[in-house]
């Protein structure tokens, strides 16, 4: 389309188009349709004034932080630990400090206070999956616990199925603990360590109490950080136990006849023993002592030939 | 801006500009014509109604795009134009004159004699059946000459046709309204 000059009409069209007759009824629009249309060219305007733009996003921003929010707090509700989970490192803390003390501490006030007993009993397999949660205070007993439990198993075992031990052969039983667990044997007497155990559980407890955030984070970071992060008062104790632990079970794997005693009580070495206990008493005169002792021992080993200064002895 | 001395198209332009006021001025200016080209053509006021309210109806909604190429007054008939013909394939038009139309008006009676003096009332009437004897796009070039003073070349763009179709037909609607129409 373009512009064309304007071209005035002549006479003759001039006078028809002022005879044009005038339509029937109304020539122009009515009232209320020029309202119609000028309302909706002012309504077409509105949508582009930057008020009515303002007050629809005013609404957007909060709503879109609400949302986040929503969103954060479902996932970390979905993410969090399992309660289960958390409940049992307590009690396992306090069955790894009954471990601690030794198999006499089976029978320990620590061991005792254990709130769940079953935890003494479930198999490794249980506490290895138990591992993501350890103790950031106290790794050792971590390391120590995973030795502990088959010990601990091991010890009810014995103890339920064995009849009484011999009185008179002390070194039968003394050495059976120490030959489940080098680490184990490394660590102080029985005693001493019954002694400490209450306490140890007690700093223990106190310690999953108030670091729960940081277990999570040193879960997250590894055993080999959290060993770092043990107190200086236990330092020597935790480098003696995880640095030689397992090299020095490795190390008793491959040379057991040198340095670990005899691990069940019919081995040559503890029937040795016990004959030259027998021995022992016969030299200093106790000669009730040593028959009584060479009854027993005849009724554990029937089958083994005696030597001849004891074959006296035998009715 | 002065509304006085604007141009259509100055107003067109401010209004496509967030300006309201420049489409009042712009509607005051071409209400009363258009609605009477459509109710000329329509001849029936609820129809010119609908087909004006349409037709600004689009003026509004093409306002952005509108571009100040040709003058508002050939778009606004181009739009109107347009619109009539909708109105008309809607209907399948209206039917043509009968071959005998000319012996029908014949037998009309017509109380006007050439010996009566013709009043300006009966002279209004005779222009109107005139115009309703036109063939449409006749009477339609007729009507965008002598009521809106387009040129032949703004006809031609309304109406969607050539120059020279528009002189043709403008001619021959001269024509046979100097023959119905006493002198």
């Amino acid at each position: 389309m373009n512009r064309h000059p304007p071209q005035p009409l002549d006479a003759e069209e001039r006078a028809l188009a002022a005879r044009l007759p005038r339509p029937h009824g109304r020539s122009e629009p009515g009232p209320d349709l020029d309202a119609r249309i000028l309302a909706a060219a002012r309504a077409a305007l509105e949508p582009a004034r930057p008020g009515t733009t303002a007050r629809r996003r005013s609404w957007i921003a909060p709503t879109a932080i609400a949302a986040s929010l929503l969103l954060a707090v479902g996932l970390a509700w979905q993410l969090r630990p399992p309660a289960a989970l958390e409940a049992s490192v307590p009690a396992t803390t306090a069955t790894s400090a009954a471990a601690d003390a030794g198999g006499d501490a089976l029978s320990s006030p620590a061991f005792e206070a254990t709130p769940a007993p079953a935890a003494v009993a479930v198999p490794s397999v249980d506490l290895e999956q138990r591992k993501p949660m350890p103790l950031p205070l106290e790794p050792p007993l971590v390391a120590k616990h995973e030795h502990a439990a088959p010990l601990a198993a091991a010890k009810i075992t014995e103890i339920a199925a064995a009849p009484a031990p011999p009185p008179a052969p002390p070194a039968p039983a003394a050495p059976a603990p120490a030959m489940a667990d080098e680490a184990f044997a490394s660590t102080p007497p029985a005693a001493e360590q019954a002694a400490t155990a209450p306490a140890r559980a007690a700093a223990l407890a106190k310690s999953a109490q108030t670091g729960s955030i940081a277990r999570e984070s040193a879960a997250a970071a590894g055993s080999a950080s959290l060993r770092q992060q043990a107190p200086p008062a236990r330092a020597a104790d935790n480098a003696t136990l995880d640095t030689t632990a397992v090299p020095r079970a490795k190390q008793a794997a491959a040379e057991p006849d040198e340095e670990v005693p005899p691990a069940t009580a019919d081995a040559p070495e503890v029937r040795d023993a016990w004959l030259k206990r027998i021995g022992e008493l016969l030299k200093q005169g106790k000669h009730d002592e040593a028959k009584a002792s060479l009854a027993e021992f005849r009724r554990r080993y029937p089958d083994v030939s005696l030597p001849a200064d004891l074959r006296k002895l035998e009715p | 801006m002065d509304g006085l001395d604007a141009s259509d198209e100055a107003l067109m332009l401010a209004y496509a500009a967030g300006e309201a006021m420049a489409f009042e001025q712009l509607y005051a200016r071409h209400r009363g014509k258009l609605y009477r080209y459509l109710l000329r053509q329509l001849r029936d006021s609820a129809l010119a109604d609908e087909l004006f309210q349409d037709v600004w109806q689009r003026v509004i909604s093409a306002r952005a795009g509108w571009a100040p190429d040709a003058g508002f007054a050939t778009w606004l008939y181009t739009i109107a134009h347009h619109r009539l013909g909708d109105h008309w394939r809607s209907l399948k038009h209206r039917p043509s004159a009968p071959a005998d139309a000319d012996e029908r008006m014949a037998r009309v009676a017509d109380p006007d004699t050439p010996e009566r003096v013709l009043s300006e009332f009966e002279r209004r009437r005779q222009l109107q059946l005139a115009l309703d004897d036109l063939p449409e796009e006749q009477r339609e070039v007729l009507l965008l000459r002598l009521e809106q003073e387009l040129t032949l070349e703004e006809i031609g763009d309304v109406t969607g046709v050539g120059r020279e179709t528009v002189k043709s037909r403008l001619r021959y609607a001269m024509d046979k309204l100097r023959a119905r129409l006493p002198a």
